[in-house]
């Protein structure tokens, strides 16, 4: 049907071998500086834009917004106003709290909690692909920003994680993706199972959490947490909703469909956890803490290869 | 070289509009792919060559924003676009489908191949849930992105040649 000429011929082994050496190099994953230096200059010249873009469309967005619902936000102010007022005799209340916990930590001998370092960002891109959920935010390393930090939304859901910077942006790998696996921990006082979150892929489908022991207490409804157990992420994050439990292995083990929190939400505004303090959860059985610290990390380190050097 | 620049401004420009398009539409579920639908047209109209240095160029940019600079899409879209050229000069040009029918076929193929190199996916996935769930429906909405985008370089082609005469 198709006749090839000599060009076609010679096109065909030119991408052939082109083929080849970039799979090369991508299944290798060999470090070229120019290809980097490449790769940095690309990247750092086109975020720019990007966030110019998103700042356009935002003021676009806020001007209709505006000029369509004057009278929603002048009774949003009001709200506002009550509600700004009833918070802060919660606040002068909670404050009360505050120092009697304080002192009651220091009677106890408690380690204090130490607050998350935290640095709001806006969205200013999505994936390019449909396969790849990655989302790219204005926020990089001149902002202090490192890979592998955590990143939630103003709620407290857990997004996701750095997976690259620029100077002034960066990739969050979202925890909808196929490569993500993060540790979680049901959240009822008379169950604190744990197991292993991995993403499905897909934004219309439920995270799976697996690596639940087989007699565990999980039942649909359950708010489902990141468990620290990794060093990774800070122990408290939520995650997600448990929507279906099933049995695993042959009964061996258990898996819960886990409704995630942010699948809910527009992602516009998020912000990267800079620091924490890893917090153990004394209750928690020490060979199970082994086993999925054991598992999470080796998950990570098939996806990633500089897994350890955190 | 001025060709070259033009196209390869075209292909960021495509690729900032990819990435953007979600944040303007934060409801559509699938992101048409900009890059392949040019590639594509191009690898129709002027052939292989051409359409492999722009695949490949393509590709690299789509893979700086997926974390290592030479990833799966620069290989995929290369090959990709050499697929496409097989149909240069083979139909009347003013044939209005055939180049939607290549976006089509070539969406299927690109993303068939994308999952086949992606080692989480190669052995995990369900392929025939992501054929029909993902992949035909982001081909048709390829396709009928390329349909109008070749409608009117068709009819553009036609008044700038009446205008010569």
């Amino acid at each position: 049907m198709f006749e090839f000429n000599r060009n076609t011929l010679i096109a065909a082994a030119i991408v052939l071998l082109l083929v080849l050496i970039i799979g090369f190099i991508y299944f290798i994953d060999i470090n070229i500086p120019f290809v980097n230096w490449l790769s940095d200059l690309i990247y750092n010249t086109i975020t720019p834009i990007l966030n110019i873009i998103q700042h356009l469309v935002e003021n676009i967005k806020n001007f209709f917004t505006t000029l369509f619902s004057i009278d929603d936000i002048n009774q949003e102010i009001e709200d506002l106003r009550q509600e700004n007022s009833v918070l802060e005799r919660q606040i002068l209340f909670l404050e009360n709290i505050n120092r009697e916990n304080k002192r009651l930590r220091e009677l106890l001998n408690f380690k204090e909690k130490v607050d998350y370092q935290m640095l709001g960002a806006e969205v200013i891109a999505n994936s390019p692909s449909i396969w790849e959920k990655v989302i790219t935010i204005n926020r990089g390393s001149q902002n202090g920003l490192a890979e592998r930090m955590p990143v939630i939304t103003y709620q407290g859901y857990l997004v996701g994680r750095i997976e690259s910077l620029g100077r002034n942006s960066a990739q969050v790998r979202l925890i909808i993706d196929q490569d993500f696996v993060v540790g979680g921990i049901i959240a009822r006082t008379e169950s604190r199972e744990i197991g292993l979150v991995r993403g499905s892929g897909r934004d219309d489908q439920a995270n799976i959490m697996d690596n639940i022991a087989w007699d565990a207490d999980i039942k649909t409804g359950d708010v489902v947490l990141t468990s620290g157990l990794s060093n990774n992420f800070p122990a408290g994050l939520k995650i997600g909703e448990v929507v279906e439990v099933e049995t695993d292995n042959y009964g061996l083990s258990q898996k819960a469909a886990v409704n995630l929190f942010i699948n809910n939400i527009t992602l516009e505004e998020v912000m990267v956890i800079k620091n924490f303090e890893p917090e153990v959860d004394e209750e928690l059985n020490e060979e199970n803490m082994t086993e999925i610290n054991t598992n999470e990390e080796s998950e990570e380190d098939d996806s990633n290869p500089e897994s350890e050097d955190n | 070289m001025k060709k070259h620049l033009l196209n390869i401004s075209i292909l960021i420009l495509l690729l900032i509009c990819q990435l953007s398009i979600a944040i303007v539409f934060p409801s559509l579920k699938l992101i048409p792919d900009f890059i392949l639908i040019y590639i594509v047209i191009r690898a129709i109209i002027f052939g292989a060559k051409d359409a492999m240095i722009y695949g490949a160029i393509g590709g690299l940019l789509q893979d700086v924003f997926l974390a290592p600079f030479i990833g799966l899409f620069t290989p995929v879209k290369t090959a990709v676009a050499f697929l496409a050229a097989l149909l240069s000069g083979r139909f009347f040009p003013e044939n209005l489908l055939i180049p939607p029918l290549g976006v089509f076929m070539a969406t299927v193929v690109h993303e068939l191949l994308y999952l086949l190199l992606k080692e989480n996916y190669l052995f995990t996935a369900n392929y025939f849930v992501l054929i029909k769930e993902i992949i035909l429906p982001l081909a048709a909405l390829n396709a009928l992105i390329t349909f109008f985008v070749y409608l009117v370089y068709f009819l553009w082609g036609r008044w700038d040649l009446s205008g010569q005469t």
